[in-house]
């Protein structure tokens, strides 16, 4: 019994781990979805209300007002939300035309370090062509934080619950083993209601009786 | 006033592309020969910083009529003699005095095979400037202002919904007579009503300002709900009088051009900016001069997309402001 | 399924779905604290957007009792957005002005904004709680549905993870002793298996073996005295106890196949949410065809190639070999999911499609014709509903995994995993399936003649034609191309669709028993097929209620599993019965061989009815169209069998063998 447990425990823990490991995954993965969506769609929010502006102003020419408002308004969002980096106003040939970041300012468009996403929302003029994309640089690492610690919570959840999965269900997998072959195991043996034996004893008695029934 | 900043240049090089650089295709820059109408406006600023942009160098030769017609002729001298890459006129008048209609004429009297480039001309095959405007088939092409009619109207629904509809307008304008005509065809299609009256016609056959007020009076009677101000030629003289009767009815005028709002008094306009003409004109130009394209297979194009101007002390007057959204997108003219 | 098989799978059902409902409990718990500050962040950029634009108004000098359609802007706002209840601008003493949504009440959900350029005017923004109870809802019901599908998988794995070895010395064991219970004691087949479970079988028989022994020497005695009373009273109790006898089944090999079969077919199954979609994407227009006409064509060709290769492959799997068969079978299937991952037209998808299509009926045909080999009538039915079920638990588990996998990783990763799936079955048959030659007899090829013969006997083709071929077009039709296509243009995800598709293959597993077992008497069974397909069509007719709705066409698959459930046994057995009236008898392979291809017609029919009507009138007349078609064709059924009776005949004993889906 004990090799036989040996082969079979090991297996059936495996399979528990792996379904639970999937269901804890899935778990995570669909919140951490929801979360970086809503975080998304707030900063395309910010994008697509900076690019009307910013629309206008190309719309109308470069009517000065609006030039000068413009540097201060891209402040006014980034500063407003504390997971914006900067808002820029991009050419298309990756030159930064305006930012809220002064530093950013007619420099190239560098790839960004990872933690950085953008959301991007186009500037159409008035005969059809894009003329620049508003960008919205905001981090992720603070949400990635956030959901790192969610993550955690759900590990320090599942290992538990999956060790406690795996020792249940190897138990009763054990035992359900165990009651087969403790069964079987009789079965091996004459034992009360055992039909071999009942069938064993009608034998001898038909045959050593003599002749006939009596 | 030459207003390049940052912004300008970054965004209108963005239209070609590529980043500012010079372009030579022979020896030295491209010569064009500027003929305008009444000095220079914001076509001309946006034709200029478009090809600034684009890094075209340009020599510039800047001619103006000071609306006087007669000036023309002596131009095509001038444009013959002097032989520019290019040649670009301001308004339809101008365009014809160069260029010619494309089915009459004299070829002598125009400039038939140097590229032209207009700005503004509002109906180019009407006044028989080209047989077609996807393909011009001559050596003319160009930038048109004109928004059109149904769009016009839609907006002036957006920003309050009618069901009739007045116009004022010179039934001797060839033009004015056509849009009266695209009115008439979506008053039936959009479902309002249209009243019209026409400007008093003196015996010489010229239209005059005479009881434009009685007119006015009529349309508000009659139950119009807009005063459509349409880009008709003696309308865009008589602003000062046509506006102040329709604020005195308390009608709400919608103009067809920038004047009408900005100076005229209007309540709100849709319109093609000049500036974005210029520059649509420009990328023209500049499709002939770097590219080498014939203007004969280059399309004469209108704006894609179409300005809200809002005057809102007028709005004010009225009691009547425009819907907050639009806010987002019109132009507000204030003070 | 054997007394060890049920109670390992229950325990191990019961401990997935305690364990992971814990786990959910808790997330649930943690993703509410994380999740809730985004929502109150986004609801305070909304509100500062608002503000922005009434700013701006103020700044033009509009009066605060002109602003003009703010009111629907607002309620716009709140529409577009299912975070948000309410959003409204307030005066200093918090009169709302202008609004849109309805405020909550709760001061829990509301956000406030009132930068100065409002001039005094507040901004209320409100959050919807019912917002954040939906993310966690829709998690429940992901994790719901992870939950059963891991538990079914875990299932699937523990037919190939215990060997076939091991395994059969447990099955030995299991029927010695199921045996010995019912005093049957005849000898079984031996168990070669070395470990505890073969010793105890061996020890087994070796008392079996005795007890023989002893009775033969007793039975020779009384011969050899002619002990006639003796001989007959030892002869009554061997043939009480069935001593001597040998009990005639192999253990059953024919689970071998039940790994690959699932592996392969769970890939299949989950391309289904995403599918049609898929095609969309590609689809170039056609002169003359409607989109979505020209969209279901590459489907029709699958189901087309399925059907009309199946009659043929039976004999070509037989002589290639059943393991050879599906191995090529499964790497055609491999090779065409990642064609189709790839494909960028059509006519590339077409292909693509094409070769699974092919792949796929050979594994179908190989896996089947595999357990046909390896049973005995006698095992014949409990081995071919292990086939079907199979079938269905991959049908139950395939579609919403891939919907997910489509949500998350996109639909081409989704083919290329179904690949990698269909590899999977791939290597599961080379290392499980033995190749020799089985018991079973060969299968039939179709004739054109008995299918002449067939298509004139009347019962049997109002059966086939009213029943049996609409009863699999409304299924093809309505869940694997209108749904799809419609919720995914109503804007649901792939998720959401792929666990709407688990409704008709639960109700499938979870009511074809109970159906199959009421389905005793020609006339019960003639009611059944006509009510399960009334049932079937006009629950399409739930769709009138709301077509947007998720639950209106969850119903609507449900109506459709459960009028397949009531009639799929039945119409089953109708076959067989209904072929004793041919004229000349045909063989029962043959007979059910046509009874697939009609229903096999009727799937590849589907998405070509589906995309005309579709392009046509809409998918709410589509699918009333084809209910109303099915329901009509049922009870034209009804009518025929009630006005034209069958002279009686004895139901035949027919095994249980057509499809369950």
């Amino acid at each position: 019994m004990l090799r036989l447990s040996l082969r079979i425990l090991p297996l059936f823990a495996i399979i528990v781990g792996l379904a639970m490991a999937l269901g804890a995954y899935m778990n995570f993965s669909g919140v951490r979805g929801a979360h970086l969506d809503l975080i998304e769609s707030r900063m395309q929010l910010v994008a697509d209300d900076v690019g009307t502006v910013v629309e206008m102003a190309v719309s109308v020419g470069i009517a000065a007002p609006e030039q000068v408002t413009l540097p201060g308004l891209l402040a006014r969002q980034a500063a407003a939300d504390r997971l914006i980096e900067s808002i820029d106003l991009v050419g298309p040939s990756g030159i930064v035309l305006f930012s809220s970041d002064p530093a950013r300012v007619a420099g190239a468009e560098a790839a960004d370090r990872h933690a950085i996403a953008v959301v991007d929302r186009a500037i159409v003029n008035d005969f059809g062509v894009t003329v620049a994309r508003v960008h919205v640089r905001y981090d992720t690492r603070r949400p990635g934080q956030a959901i790192s610690g969610f993550g955690q919570s759900v590990l320090t959840d599942a290992v538990p619950i999956s060790l406690g999965a795996l020792v249940a269900g190897s138990l009763a997998a054990l035992s359900i083993l165990s009651l087969l072959h403790r069964r079987a195991m009789r079965a091996t043996q004459p034992h009360p209601g055992d039909p071999l034996t009942e069938a064993g004893t009608e034998i001898d008695a038909a045959a050593g009786g003599g002749g006939g029934g009596r | 006033m030459k207003r390049r900043t940052l912004l300008t240049v970054g965004l209108t090089g963005a239209v070609a592309g590529v980043m500012p650089r010079p372009v030579r295709s022979q020896g030295g820059p491209h010569r064009i020969y500027r003929v305008t109408f009444r000095g220079r406006t914001a076509v001309e600023e946006g034709f200029d910083d478009y090809l600034a942009a684009n890094g075209i160098a340009v020599e510039m030769i800047d001619r103006d009529i000071g609306r006087d017609r007669s000036l023309l002729p002596g131009m095509v001298e001038e444009i013959r003699a002097l032989q520019p890459d290019l040649v670009t006129t301001w308004g339809t008048t101008v365009t014809l005095g160069i260029a010619g209609r494309y089915d009459t004429g004299d070829p002598d009297a125009y400039i038939r095979s140097i590229p032209v480039v207009f700005a503004l001309v509002s109906a180019p095959m009407n006044s028989g400037l080209v047989p077609s405007l996807e393909q011009p088939g001559r050596n003319v092409t160009g930038a048109v202002h004109v928004v059109p009619t149904e769009t016009q109207l839609r907006a002036m629904a957006s920003y309050r919904p009618f069901r009739r509809l007045g116009v004022l307008y010179t039934p001797i304008e060839q033009n004015s007579v056509s849009i009266v005509g695209d009115l008439q065809a979506l008053s039936r299609s959009m479902g309002f009503e249209l009243i019209t009256r026409e400007f008093h016609i003196d015996p010489d056959g010229r239209p005059t300002a005479d009881g434009v007020e009685r007119r006015i009076a009529e349309i508000k009677a009659a139950g119009a709900e807009w005063l459509y101000l349409l880009p008709d030629t003696f309308l865009g003289t008589v602003y000062d009088r046509v506006v102040p009767a329709a604020l005195a009815e308390r009608l709400p005028t919608f103009g067809a051009a920038e004047l009408a709002v900005r100076e005229g008094g209007a309540l709100v306009a849709l319109v093609s900016r000049y500036y974005s003409v210029g520059q649509l004109a420009a990328s023209k130009a500049a499709q002939v001069l770097t590219d080498g394209r014939s203007p004969a297979t280059i399309p004469i194009e209108t704006l894609r997309r179409f300005s809200l101007i809002i005057n809102i002390d007028v709005a004010r007057e009225l009691d009547l402001y425009p819907p907050i959204e639009m806010l987002n997108y019109a132009e507000v003219l204030t003070g | 399924m054997n007394n060890f098989q049920v109670r390992l799978s229950a325990a191990l059902v019961v401990v997935l779905l305690v364990s992971l409902t814990l786990l959910s409990i808790r997330t649930s718990h943690h993703a509410e604290a994380l999740v809730v500050p985004e929502v109150a962040a986004k609801a305070e950029t909304v509100g500062r957007s608002v503000a922005g634009l009434v700013g701006q108004a103020l700044a033009y000098g509009i009066p605060t009792d002109r602003f003009i359609g703010l009111d629907d802007h607002l309620a716009g706002i709140v529409a577009a957005n299912p975070d948000l209840a309410y959003i409204a601008v307030l005066t200093t003493d918090g009169r709302p002005l202008y609004s849109g949504g309805t405020p909550t009440g709760d001061p829990g959900t509301i956000i406030r904004v009132a930068p100065e350029e409002l001039l005094g005017l507040v901004i209320e923004v409100d959050i919807d709680p019912a917002y954040v109870r939906d993310v966690v809802y829709q998690l429940w019901l992901d994790l719901a549905i992870v939950m059963v599908v891991t538990a079914l998988v875990a299932l699937e794995l523990i037919h190939i993870s215990f060997g076939i070895g091991l395994y059969g010395a447990i099955e030995g064991v299991e029927h010695r002793l199921s045996a010995l219970r019912r005093g049957d004691l005849r000898e079984h087949p031996s168990v070669s298996a070395a470990g505890a479970f073969g010793q105890i079988a061996r020890r087994i028989d070796d008392r079996l073996a005795a007890l023989t022994a002893r009775l033969r020497d007793a039975a020779k005695t009384a011969a050899a005295v002619a002990d006639t009373a003796r001989a007959q009273a030892i002869a009554a109790i061997a043939e009480r106890f069935r001593i001597g006898q040998r009990v005639g089944e192999a253990p059953m090999s024919v689970i071998a196949i039940r790994a690959p079969l699932f592996v392969f077919m769970f890939a299949e199954e989950l391309t289904r949410p995403f599918l049609p979609v898929y095609i969309q994407g590609l689809a170039a227009p056609v002169p003359g065809l409607s989109p979505e006409l020209v969209t279901s064509l590459p489907m029709v060709v699958f189901l087309a190639i399925v059907a009309l290769a199946q009659p043929f492959l039976g004999t070509v799997t037989e002589r290639a070999g059943r393991r050879r068969s599906l191995i090529m079978g499964a790497a055609l299937g491999a090779a065409g999911y990642v064609a189709t991952a790839f494909a960028f037209d059509l006519w590339g998808l077409t292909i693509a499609r094409a070769m699974t299509a092919v792949g796929f009926a050979l594994v179908f045909v190989a896996a089947q014709g595999f357990v046909i080999d390896t049973t005995g009538t006698a095992q014949r039915a409990k081995g071919m509903a292990m086939f079907i079920g199979a079938i269905l638990v991959a049908g139950l588990c395939g579609p919403p995994i891939g919907g997910i996998l489509a949500d998350r990783l996109g639909m081409s990763t989704a083919f290329l995993i179904a690949g990698g799936a269909a590899t999977a079955s791939l290597i599961l048959a080379r290392i499980g399936l033995p190749e020799r030659a089985g018991i079973g007899k060969p299968s039939a090829m179709i004739r054109w003649r008995d299918l002449g013969m067939v298509l004139r006997t009347p019962h049997l083709v109002a059966l086939l034609v009213l029943c049996a071929l609409p009863a699999k077009l409304i299924l093809v039709a309505v869940a694997f191309f209108l749904v799809p296509l419609h919720m995914e243009a109503t804007g649901q995800t792939q998720a959401a669709i792929g666990r709407l598709l688990m409704i008709y293959p639960l109700a499938m597993v979870l009511l074809v028993p109970a159906f199959a077992s009421l389905a005793r008497g020609a006339g019960q069974r003639v009611r059944l097929v006509a009510l399960g397909g009334m049932v079937a069509g006009l629950g399409a007719l739930i769709v009138l209620i709301d077509p947007d709705s998720v639950m209106a066409i969850g119903a609507v698959l449900l109506c459709l599993g459960l009028g397949q459930a009531m009639s799929i046994a039945s119409q089953s057995a109708l076959v067989g019965e209904f072929g004793n009236d041919l004229p000349e008898p045909v063989g029962e392979a043959t007979l059910y061989g046509i009874f697939r291809l009609v229903e096999r017609t009727g799937n590849a029919l589907g998405p070509l009815v589906a995309g005309t009507l579709l392009g046509i009138y809409g998918f709410v007349p589509a699918v009333v169209g084809i209910g109303l078609g099915v329901a009509g064709g049922a009870a034209l059924f009804a009518l025929t069998a009630a006005l034209a009776p069958r002279a009686g005949s004895t139901p035949p004993g027919a095994a249980f063998e057509g499809e369950a889906r």
